[in-house]
């Protein structure tokens, strides 16, 4: 089922008029300017009044896609993702007054909240079992690369921006972003040179500046 | 402020990522207070941070925002204010004091080499932090690293043998580098300096390292 789902992600299927079948790339659908501005609107407001309807309207607007995220993509138990999402929208409640407009939009704000906090979550427990996830390094030549992708993929750890990325450039993403991984810890994992990480993530940050047009 | 030498971007993926150590995060966010460029870039880095979170599936989880104001209300937890600086009048030595938690008049100066003092506030193998302090003129032993350095200036300027670097670049090294930073003429410096692993000194100082293993 998931692997159904994110071909669904990962292509929309047209039906043409004789009736065949193709398959396009799904084109990146934008949040609208207004719904941005609008949570925002609220984010302030909390911060400058802690006005709880205020708070609850923009709950109502992240919290489901922050809990998607803590449970398919982080991999967390629903135990984990409800204490994970409480700690995250606890901070949103008390720290709203640290946000600013001018550096990020109210959703960028809250995921970063719910992305570190994941992070966090996931070195903690990596910590406690002494080393981080080592299965990858059983793929570390780049010939294994593909398959270990596709791993990921039926993993449901990528993303539908990421599938318009060569695979090794949303490789190094998802192990930087969702698994919580420096870029020299990357390196040692996939036993690749530092400056061939550092340039994967040069490459599909240049190709994410066009994926991801519009203000902050 | 003109900022010349930058980190790489992979630093501000793991800035944004949320993954940098103590050390190393307090460099690059002491870069990123003045420098607009990077800003820039760590602003992409977070959208697409957040670009990951949307893209998941929306899943309705059971707790309910009244549930977290009211354990709010019960912790006692308060809605804190930013205490902002005005844009580009950051004073940097304020900056990491407050981000690494030390009183610059506390600190416990240890004599270098000669011309540099350094203070050690963290010396463990995975991170060191170390701050530098350079009479005008002085000369860092050459040395190579035992992993990445980042050193972010501070106070004055080091020129090594290609660059300046002035306050509020980033001078980035690894085990492949070997490099003499040695302080300008016109002014001390202060730098933050944070690496991996040791410094492993060249020529005579290299020597005596090897045999004392300091």
């Amino acid at each position: 089922m998931t692997a159904i789902a994110l071909q669904l992600f990962k292509f929309a299927i047209n039906r043409e008029p004789a009736g065949r079948v193709s398959l396009t790339p799904v084109t990146i659908k934008a949040v609208t300017a207004d719904r941005i501005e609008f949570e925002t609107a609220l984010l302030l407001r909390i911060g400058a009044t802690q006005d709880a309807a205020a708070f609850d309207a923009l709950f109502n607007a992240l919290a489901k896609k922050v809990y998607g995220y803590l449970i398919r993509s982080g991999g967390c138990t629903s135990a984990d993702g409800e204490n994970l999402l409480q700690d995250i929208w606890l901070t949103v409640w008390t720290k709203a007054g640290l946000f600013d407009p001018t550096r990020a939009s109210a959703r960028t704000w809250v995921f970063a909240l719910a992305r570190h906090a994941l992070i966090d979550l996931k070195r903690a427990q990596s910590r406690e079992h002494g080393v981080f996830e080592t299965h990858f390094a059983e793929h570390a030549d780049t010939a294994g690369m593909d398959e270990h992708y596709a791993e990921r993929v039926d993993g449901d750890k990528t993303v539908a921006v990421l599938q318009q990325l060569a695979p090794e450039q949303a490789q190094v993403l998802v192990m930087a972003y969702v698994e919580g991984k420096s870029h020299r810890e990357i390196a040692r994992e996939l036993g690749l040179p530092i400056g061939t990480v550092k340039s994967r993530l040069r490459l599909g940050f240049a190709r994410m500046r066009t994926l991801l047009p519009g203000p902050a | 402020m003109n900022i010349g030498q930058h980190p790489d971007l992979a630093w501000l993926v793991d800035y944004s990522a949320g993954t940098l150590t103590r050390g190393f995060g307090a460099v690059i966010g002491g870069h990123l207070e003045l420098c607009a460029e990077c800003r820039a870039q760590l602003r992409l880095a977070d959208r697409l941070g957040s670009r990951l979170v949307d893209d998941a599936p929306a899943l309705t989880p059971r707790l309910q925002p009244a549930t977290i104001r009211a354990a709010a209300a019960a912790s006692g937890a308060y809605t804190s204010r930013p205490l902002a600086a005005p844009e580009n009048q950051t004073n940097l030595r304020d900056y990491v004091a407050a981000k690494l938690g030390f009183d610059w008049q506390a600190l416990d100066w240890r004599s270098g080499t000669a011309g540099l003092r350094i203070a050690r506030l963290q010396d463990r193998d995975d991170e060191r932090i170390w701050l530098l302090h350079g009479d005008a003129g002085a000369a860092m032993p050459k040395h190579t690293h035992g992993g990445a350095e980042l050193t972010l200036i501070l106070h004055g300027a080091y020129r090594t043998k290609d660059q300046r670097y002035g306050v509020g670049d980033v001078d980035e090294n690894d085990e492949a580098i070997t490099h003499q930073p040695v302080v300008t003429a016109d002014s001390d410096c202060v730098s933050l300096l944070v690496f991996e692993g040791r410094l492993k000194y060249t020529g005579t100082l290299g020597l005596a390292q090897r045999v004392l293993k300091f």
